[in-house]
């Protein structure tokens, strides 16, 4: 008899999903599957709009990363008007992206994954939350928030509003950022760098303690892509594609992120709403790879700010040899080197007098039918691409979102963990949740852009191959 | 004579996704509260809204005496309710649904403060992608909305009688 146990949905990640483990008759993991259950049908609902409503219109997809989804927005904008943005603009635009980084990957850290790593997977679920974190240092937990709301307070700045914000347009941004905001935000630098430091010092420290998780979330042979700028760092706004393999080698580079859709292709499965994109000469279910935090330490041959870089140079130290680090496990290191670099960054841009630039905006008319924007949102890269009629109508619009292109990563993730810690019928709840755990490793949003009191619960079904309740957990 | 000082600060935080039918509910009630922003109120609130509740909320809310977060809800309530939030640690946690009641408690925990806390809950019925309310929805948030200006009239008043009442002592 076969049985299949059921967590749904996952916590502490955005957005509605379940874990299904499939056992044999002698309770081995045979199988285990990541579904998405919440069908989106966003691109569809953009079709008949204008070229100019899709930033603020696409930036409603999620209350996460926002900002990520707008800047693309614009970036496909701009390529349709066929121009260039002023230089303040693109500086701008910038620091939209770098701001949606530093709250992103702090939510992910401080909040939703550090409780696993200082608290213990053994912990009592009930206290194994931020609750349970701020009682066991509180500090920790009020930095976290101060560093996530550093990362807000810029995007208000720029934006005017905290989310669905339509500052940024086709042809640059609305408004320009003034002296006061500059300095504000320059005030608060030196906290926000201590607490990116601190995280990484955290993370580091805590690495010793879960070897056994380290060698089996999500350790295995992929892909990785991303984009490098002209000189292969580290970029986050512009930049070209490069693929690599999971021992080092760039096996693509330079490659157009205008063209995405020659490389990647994207499958589907029945029992998942989520796409599974895949890299097309090594097809599917063959051509996985991974995007994101992990991907862009990988990838990139260096970071531009110095503590960055420093940091870049230790994690390249994880493997002996040349080859890529393959461990999901580290993306939660990888984020928070990604964090120090933002910050790092945001200091940079802000100290650079174009910043304060009044040119923000080139107008033009509509000059291509098709155009692609992307950038590196904070799980990863993030394609938008649109096709209108001469007055700017959306006739189609096809999105390739970052947790998407993790798909197939995070179905293997969750597969490995299951086969290596799941023993029997029973699990227990520590184990439940490495198997969360291992899916937070890649931060998924899968954001379900609506939401109602009181419709989160933890709800665990074990069934029979008969599809009989065995039972039932709910947390 | 009361001043400006002595009034409570208030907080209106509605949080939604206007790209969700009425779910947006939140949203265009922060819409109908802007015209107060110019007029005497201006010194008394601070409107605020999102997609939705957050960690760092904890923080907003923490300088403020009275916090009114709005929120739709598809509970089956006849048109909106008002309720004072106590503080309380949610168990699990996802930031998907950070209820007010688990802000509160980080406010209290994190900052040492627990500002006056209502959730303002308006009944919306259409949740798919659309933009605008759904007439029931609409209707059902007048309400709520008069039923609030009332609230605020009287929180604002009765810190006139207090006033007054520590004055004739």
């Amino acid at each position: 008899m076969s049985s299949v146990i059921t967590i749904s949905p996952v916590t502490r990640i955005e957005g509605h999903a379940k874990i299904t483990i499939h056992l044999n008759a002698k309770g081995e993991v045979e199988d285990a599957r990541f579904h998405v259950n919440e069908f989106r049908g966003f691109e569809k609902f953009c079709e008949g709009r204008l070229l100019w409503e899709m930033p603020g219109l696409t930036s409603r997809i999620c209350g996460i990363c926002p900002a990520s989804h707008l800047v693309t927005s614009a970036k496909a904008g701009d390529d349709i008007l066929a121009i260039g943005i002023p230089e303040t603009a693109e500086k701008l635009r910038r620091l939209l992206v770098l701001a949606q980084w530093i709250q992103s990957h702090a939510l992910s850290f401080f909040h939703l994954s550090s409780p696993d790593f200082l608290l213990g997977f053994e912990a009592d679920p009930a206290i194994r939350n931020i609750f349970g974190l701020l009682k066991h240092d509180k500090e920790f937990a009020r930095r976290g928030i101060r560093l996530r709301k550093f990362g807000q307070q810029i995007i208000e700045f720029l934006g005017g509003r905290r989310i669905h914000t339509p500052w940024a347009v086709a042809g640059g941004v609305r408004e320009s950022f003034t002296m006061e905001e500059r300095e504000k935000i320059l005030a608060w630098y030196p906290e926000v760098l201590e607490t990116a430091l601190m995280a990484l010092e955290t993370i580091k420290q805590i690495h010793g303690q879960f070897t056994k998780e380290i060698s089996c979330f999500g350790n295995f042979h992929s892909l990785f892509v991303g984009m490098v700028g002209s000189k292969g760092e580290m970029e986050y706004y512009g930049g070209n594609l490069r693929i690599m393999d999971s021992a080092g080698n760039i096996i693509a580079d330079n490659i157009d992120p205008r063209e995405y859709y020659h490389h990647f292709g994207e499958a589907s499965e029945s029992w998942s709403y989520l796409k599974f994109p895949y890299y097309k000469p090594l097809g599917y279910p063959k051509g996985i790879y991974r995007v994101g935090p992990l991907a862009r330490l990988n990838i990139c041959d260096s970071i531009e700010t110095p503590l960055a870089e420093q940091e870049r140079k230790m994690f390249k130290d994880l493997t002996p040899t040349t080859e890529a680090v393959n461990n999901s496990f580290y993306f939660h290191y990888a984020r928070l080197i990604e964090l120090l670099f933002a910050v790092e960054r945001v200091e940079q841009l802000l100290c650079d007098p174009a910043i304060l630039g009044t040119h923000v905006r080139s107008k033009a008319e509509i000059n291509k039918l098709e155009g692609v924007g992307a950038s590196e949102a904070p799980r990863g890269t993030l394609f938008h691409h649109y096709w209108v009629n001469e007055d700017g109508v959306l006739q189609k619009v096809n999105m390739l979102i970052a947790t998407a292109q993790n798909n197939m990563a995070m179905n293997r993730t969750v597969r490995q963990i299951a086969m290596q810690f799941v023993e029997g019928k029973k699990i227990p709840e520590p184990v439940l949740n490495r198997i969360e755990a291992g899916i937070r490793c890649f931060d998924p949003c899968l954001s379900c852009s609506t939401h109602a009191l009181g419709q989160m619960p933890l709800e665990v079904l074990l069934y029979n191959e008969q599809g009989q309740l065995l039972e039932r957990r709910v947390r | 004579m009361n001043t400006l000082e002595q009034k409570p600060k208030v907080l209106i935080h509605a949080y939604g996704n206007p790209g969700r039918g009425d779910d947006g509910l939140g949203n265009t009630f922060i819409q109908m509260c802007q015209p107060w922003l110019s007029t005497e109120y201006v010194h008394h609130l601070t409107i605020e809204n999102s997609y939705q509740l957050n960690v760092e909320d904890a923080y907003t809310m923490s300088e403020f005496d009275i916090v009114v977060f709005v929120d739709a809800t598809n509970e089956l309530i006849e048109d909106f309710s008002f309720s004072k939030i106590e503080p309380k640690s949610q168990s699990p946690f996802t930031t998907h649904a950070m209820f007010p009641s688990g802000v509160l408690y980080l406010c209290g925990e994190l900052y040492g403060k627990q500002p006056q806390t209502y959730l303002l809950q308006v009944r919306g019925y259409e949740w798919e992608m659309l933009e605008g309310l759904s007439e029931r929805a609409e209707r059902n948030l007048w309400k709520a909305f008069h039923f609030f200006r009332t609230k605020l009239e009287e929180w604002i008043e009765f810190e006139h009688h207090h006033e007054d009442e520590h004055e004739h002592s």
